[in-house]
C-alpha cells in the first residue's frame, strides 16, 4: 500500500522562513490546492508557501504522509478495521499541540485546502471550548479586544442567555 | 501566531460541533462571535432541535434533546412583567414561538392579554397588535397555522364561555400576519365544550379535541375556509390524552393502564393503535406529543421523559429532571433553533 519514496516524483514545499521539505507527490496531493496546481501545470519544482512557518509546514507535512499511506476509504470496500483504528490514534496524538499552533496549522490547512486536517482542527477546538465561559474562550482563542461588546451590550446579552450560564 | 482572523467559514466549522446552550452563551465572547451564531444561514444548516415548556404560571423553560447534562433550562421571560401569568404557546414557526399571556399593567392597575412573537434562542421579540377590547375575565381557545401557502400565517380565538342557550355558535376572531390585523370571521364556531385550549396544525386544519352532545370527538376547522368538520376519535378508552403530530399524521398519545397508547391517523378516519413500552409507564403521564417524533411525559415528581415512537427499540430517548412550580396547561413544543427575528413573520 505504501508508495516506494525512492521511484516516486518528489515536490518541494519552501516555508515562510526559507526551509525547504522534498516530499513524495502522492504526499503532496493530499492538499487539494497543490493537487490543482500541479494538474494546471503551474508548479514549478519548488511550491513557495509565503504564508506557513516551517514549524507549521513540518507538522503538516507529518499529517499528509500519514494520511497518504493509510488506505483510502474507495479503495477498498473492506479496508480493515486495524487501519482505521491505527489513524484514529495518530489524529488524536497529532492533535495534542497547543492552542496557537492548532490555530496555524487550522490556517495553513485551510489555506492548503486538506478537508480532513481542517476538520481535525476543529474538533480539537470544539472540544478545548466546550463548556467554557465567554472569558476563557477570548483568552483560550486570543480574540481581538476591539471586538468586544461594549459593557451594556454584553450585561444584555447575559441577561438574555442567562439559561445558558446556569 | 499573532491576532489572525479565523475565517468565517472556519469559525462555522468550529461552532456547529458545538451544543446549543453553549452557542446561546458564546454570544457574549465577541461582536463578532455574535453576528456568526444568529446567523440564520448558520443555524439553518445546522437543524439544531430545542423543546420549550411552558405551563400555566410557570416560567417558560427549554430542554436540548441532544445535550447530555439532561437538564433543563429556565429562560428569562421575554416581556417585562414578572407577573405574567397563564402563558401560551399558540405554536412555533421557523424558531418564532407565538405566546400568549395575561399580564397586570401597573400604570392603570388592569390586566390584559399580550400576544408576542418570541425567539428562545435570540430572545428578541415582538408584539402582536391586540384585538378590540374585551372583556378579560373571558379565556379563549386558539389556534395557529395557515392555509393553501405557508406565507399565510393566521392566529384563531375564539371565548370559551358557552354562549346563551338560544345560540348554538361563536363568533371568532382572526389575525392575519400578511395584513397585520384583526378580523371577525363571518363563520361561526360550534358551540361544543373544547378539552385544550390551543388547537393542533396539521395540512391546513386547526384540530380540537371537543365534547359533542357528551361524546368525544376531532374538530377540524379549515384555516383557508373556515369550515368546520369532525373527526372520530380512536376506538380505545380514552381518558385524557393529548392530540399532536407525529411523522406528518394526526396523533393521539394517552397512557392506558402501564402502557403507552399512540393511535396515528394515516387516512383520514383511519386510526391505527400501538401500544408501547410494557408496564414502564403507570407512573407518568402524557404531556406532550414532540413533532421530531418524541411523546414527552411527566411523573408527579417532576421526572421527565422523552420516548421515541420512530424507532422500535422500545427504548426512552432521554430523561430529565427539573422544577416545573405547576404543571396545569404543562406542554411541551419541539422546534428548530433559528436566528429569525420575529418581525419575518410578517413578511413571509
Amino acid at each position: 500500500m505504501s508508495t516506494s519514496s525512492s521511484s516516486s516524483k518528489k515536490i518541494v514545499l519552501k516555508s515562510a522562513d526559507n526551509e525547504t521539505f522534498e516530499i513524495d507527490e502522492i504526499v503532496a496531493l493530499e492538499s487539494q490546492a497543490i493537487k490543482n496546481m500541479i494538474e494546471d501545470e503551474c508548479a514549478d519544482n519548488v511550491i513557495p508557501l509565503g504564508n506557513i512557518d516551517s514549524k507549521t509546514l513540518s507538522k503538516i507535512i507529518e499529517y499528509c504522509k500519514k494520511h497518504a499511506e493509510s488506505p483510502k476509504k474507495d479503495d477498498n470496500a473492506d479496508i480493515d478495521e486495524k487501519a482505521v483504528e491505527d489513524l484514529k490514534s495518530f489524529d488524536a496524538e497529532f492533535a495534542k499541540v497547543d492552542m496557537p499552533l492548532i490555530q496555524d496549522i487550522l490556517m495553513a490547512a485551510n489555506f492548503l485546502n486538506i478537508d480532513n486536517l481542517i476538520g481535525l482542527m476543529c474538533r480539537t477546538i470544539a472540544d478545548r471550548i466546550k463548556g467554557k465561559t465567554p472569558e476563557e474562550i477570548r483568552k483560550i482563542l486570543n480574540i481581538n479586544k476591539n471586538d468586544l461588546l461594549s459593557p451594556e451590550q454584553e450585561a444584555k446579552a447575559r441577561e438574555e442567555n442567562s439559561w445558558a450560564f446556569d | 501566531m499573532v491576532d489572525v482572523h479565523i475565517p468565517d467559514c472556519i469559525l462555522h466549522n468550529i461552532l456547529d460541533r458545538l451544543p446549543t446552550k453553549d452557542l446561546a452563551r458564546f454570544k457574549c465572547v465577541s461582536k463578532h462571535w455574535s453576528r456568526l451564531i444568529i446567523d440564520p444561514y448558520f443555524l439553518k444548516f445546522g437543524s439544531r432541535r430545542m423543546i420549550l415548556l411552558i405551563a400555566a404560571g410557570s416560567p417558560l423553560h427549554v430542554v436540548d434533546p441532544d445535550d447530555t447534562s439532561n437538564l433543563m433550562f429556565k429562560l428569562r421571560f421575554p416581556f417585562g412583567n414578572p407577573k405574567s401569568k397563564d402563558v401560551k404557546c399558540l405554536g412555533i414557526f421557523n424558531g418564532i414561538a407565538i405566546l400568549v399571556f395575561k399580564a397586570y399593567c401597573v400604570d392603570n392597575k388592569s390586566t390584559y392579554i399580550r400576544t408576542i412573537l418570541y425567539n428562545p434562542f435570540t430572545a428578541a421579540y415582538e408584539l402582536v397588535p391586540d384585538p378590540h377590547s374585551e372583556c378579560l375575565n373571558i379565556n379563549h381557545i386558539y389556534g395557529f397555522g395557515y392555509g393553501a401557502t405557508p406565507d399565510d400565517l393566521k392566529i384563531i380565538r375564539f371565548s370559551d364561555r358557552k354562549p346563551r342557550r338560544t345560540e348554538s355558535c361563536r363568533t371568532f376572531d382572526v389575525f392575519s400576519f400578511k395584513s397585520n390585523s384583526w378580523n371577525r370571521s363571518t363563520n361561526k364556531i360550534r358551540n361544543v365544550k373544547y378539552t385544550s385550549d390551543v388547537g393542533t396544525f396539521l395540512n391546513g386544519y386547526l384540530h380540537w379535541i371537543v365534547y359533542k352532545r357528551s361524546e368525544l370527538m376531532i374538530m377540524a376547522l379549515n384555516v383557508d375556509s373556515m369550515a368546520l368538520s369532525d373527526i372520530p376519535l380512536p376506538h380505545y378508552n380514552y381518558k385524557k390524552g393529548r392530540l399532536g403530530t407525529l411523522d406528518g399524521c394526526l396523533c393521539i398519545a394517552d397512557i392506558h393502564g402501564t402502557q403507552l397508547v399512540v393511535s396515528v391517523m394515516k387516512e383520514q378516519g383511519v386510526w391505527s393503535n400501538r401500544y408501547l413500552g410494557a408496564s414502564l409507564f403507570n407512573k407518568f403521564f402524557v404531556v406532550s406529543i414532540l413533532d421530531g417524533g418524541g411523546i414527552l411525559m411527566m411523573d408527579f415528581s417532576n421526572k421527565f421523559i422523552i420516548y421515541n415512537t420512530l424507532e422500535s427499540s422500545n427504548e426512552v430517548m432521554k430523561k430529565f429532571s427539573g422544577y416545573i412550580k405547576c404543571v396545569r396547561g404543562l406542554t411541551g413544543v419541539e422546534y428548530m433553533v433559528s436566528g429569525a427575528s420575529p418581525s419575518d413573520l410578517f413578511a413571509l
